[in-house]
């Protein structure tokens, strides 16, 4: 049992007042590790959130450096990191709301040879990446590991995310297969976000990893929730395990993690343009 | 020395005040040596400076106490404007060597109460022991202890969860929460995640004194 | 016919409505960015042509959402 400062206890007062959360809740948060991947519109909320909430340990991966066009929606980064890696740029951030927590950067794009040696020890993963096929890898490599994650993604005024617990609930290749050709996807730069949408999404996959991590209420498995911010509709589609899932089914075509065509593990200092 | 219930104690002022400005009398009576019933009587002189006994009266508050099981063990009265001390006027007056004198003064804002033992005119004082009344929690003992006077809301709450956390169901801890919005807030919540409020008192600070058993 | 698509009430003129022809009469644009599950399972793009919808179907065209890094 932790014996928690009587700072720590001012810090997180307001979680140990939940019932559902408590001191048990709390320390189990102060012994998590979540792993976010991506430092952008998604993870930004989500890392800032974690750390506020204090999770103990939370990994972060990103390549990228900060672009002037990502500060409308990637609320970690500040006009004055224009230039600085992503993934420093947050933990600065995420330091300074909670100087209590343990923060793990890489400087690396996530893909098949490196995936299942970064993800290993983590508790949860949130996906906050900007492309199909490293979206498809991190639900590969978590149903291979049993890692349960959390899958979120933006286009324009909408969002969706669905949480993975493998081998309880349907996967993300369960309901989506396999990414589609690149020439179809939009991407952020031609499609457009409105930057608030990402908030709202990344806050719903941290509240789902902080769910995971205290068994507070249901999470958000086999059911994929979507909102359309112009009407702020949400829906929750059923979803359910498919036997014909290529990863999670009974006859698995996918045994092994494989880079995508598009992937851009080779060409790491400058990675293909890529969705939002 | 004189052995009085505390509740007896606040009888004898509340009698002495309502009489006043006139003196107030009465007699104590007693059971297995503690006073605990105030018998108020008339004072006939009905004067703000000395007091007589209705005699029939007397012989009829002295026959009840013993259908009771009680025997008279001392006389009050109460001086109004002036100390707690036999006036010359009592003493003389003072024919039951057998008994005490207590005197209420009500002079000043706070009442004093004395008892003096007189005989033969020569009077000496008596201590006097106020016996509170028994507390039921103090058969029972808190197995953890917090102070969280001065500690407002809502980490007194938070304090209280953490040491809850750290007991084993069953146990007790013993709380010491300020008046006002902690006694009013604190309970409740305890209440609500299944605990039990075993009691609740407040102390002479006005704050109170909690022992709760672990859900 | 009476079908459910993303949840409303659908009635369909049509005789007979396979799902690349529902994609078109719910001005689907890119095809490639939906994924499709009809009465809970999930139908393979290359189905959707034999896949012919009866009075009751419940369909759920589920969109391609990237993430927010770039
Ligand atoms: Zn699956």
């Amino acid at each position: 049992m932790i014996d928690f400062t009587e700072e720590q206890l001012e810090r997180y007062s307001r979680h140990i007042l939940l019932d559902d959360v408590g001191v048990d809740g709390q320390e189990k948060l102060l012994q998590a590790k979540v792993l976010i991947v991506g430092a952008g519109g998604l993870g930004s909320p989500a890392a800032l959130y974690l750390a506020a909430a204090g999770v103990g340990t939370i990994g972060i991966i990103d390549s990228d450096s900060v672009e002037i066009s990502n500060l409308q929606r990637q609320i970690a980064h500040f006009t004055k990191d224009i230039g600085v890696f992503k993934v420093d740029s947050a933990a600065e951030k995420m330091q300074a709301i909670n100087p209590d927590i343990t923060v793990r950067t890489y400087k690396e794009y996530l893909c098949a040879a490196n995936i299942t040696k970064i993800i290993a020890g983590y508790d949860f993963i949130i996906d906050g990446t900007d492309n199909f096929p490293t979206k498809f890898l991190v639900n590969d490599a978590c149903i291979f590991t049993g890692i349960p994650f959390s899958h979120g993604g933006i286009l324009r005024f909408n969002g969706q995310t669905m949480t993975v617990v493998p081998g309880e609930s349907a996967c993300y290749r369960c309901s989506f297969r396999e990414a589609p050709p690149p020439d179809a996807v939009p991407s952020c730069a031609q499609a457009g976000v409105l930057g608030a949408i990402a908030g709202m999404l990344g806050t719903i996959q941290a509240t789902e990893a902080l769910k995971y991590i205290t068994g507070v209420g249901e999470l958000l498995t086999n059911g994929l929730l979507t909102f359309d911010a112009r009407t702020l509709t949400f829906r929750k589609i059923n979803l359910a395990r498919q036997k014909s899932c290529p990863v999670c089914g009974e006859e698995p075509s996918i045994t092994h993690l494989v880079d995508a065509e598009q992937s851009v593990c080779e060409l790491k200092s400058e990675p293909v343009a890529a969705p939002c | 020395m004189l052995r009085v219930k505390q509740e007896i104690i606040d009888e004898i002022v509340e009698h002495g005040r309502s009489e006043a400005p006139l003196e107030a009398c009465g007699y104590l009576a007693e059971k297995d040596g503690v006073v605990c019933k105030c018998i108020a009587m008339k004072n006939i002189d009905a004067s703000p400076v000395h007091y007589s006994m209705d005699p029939a009266q007397q012989f009829g508050a002295i026959r009840s106490c013993r259908a009771e099981g009680l025997a008279i063990r001392a006389v009050y009265h109460s001086h109004p404007e002036t100390a707690a001390h036999p006036s010359a006027e009592d003493i003389k007056l003072a024919y039951d060597p057998a008994l005490s004198y207590v005197i209420v003064s009500l002079e000043e804002s706070s009442p004093t109460i004395n008892s003096f033992i007189i005989k033969n005119d020569k009077v000496s004082s008596e201590q006097i022991e106020i016996i509170r009344a028994e507390k039921m929690t103090t058969t029972i003992t808190a197995d953890v202890f917090q102070n969280l006077r001065g500690i407002g809301c809502p980490m007194n709450l938070v304090k209280t969860k953490v040491a809850f956390s750290k007991m084993q169901s069953g146990q007790i801890l013993g709380l010491i929460l300020d008046n006002g919005p902690p006694i009013n807030n604190v309970p409740r919540s305890v209440i609500r995640e299944g605990h039990e409020v075993l009691s609740q008192e407040q102390l002479d600070d006005g704050a109170w004194s909690l022992l709760i058993r672990k859900a | 016919m009476q079908i459910t698509v993303n949840g409303e009430a659908n009635e369909l003129h049509e005789a007979e409505v396979n799902l690349s022809k529902l994609l078109e009469i719910r001005r689907v644009e890119s095809p490639e960015m939906v994924a499709v599950q009809l009465n809970g399972e999930f139908v393979d793009m290359e189905n959707y042509p034999s896949t012919f919808l009866k009075t009751g179907d419940d369909i759920e065209f589920l969109y391609f959402m990237g993430g927010g890094s770039r």
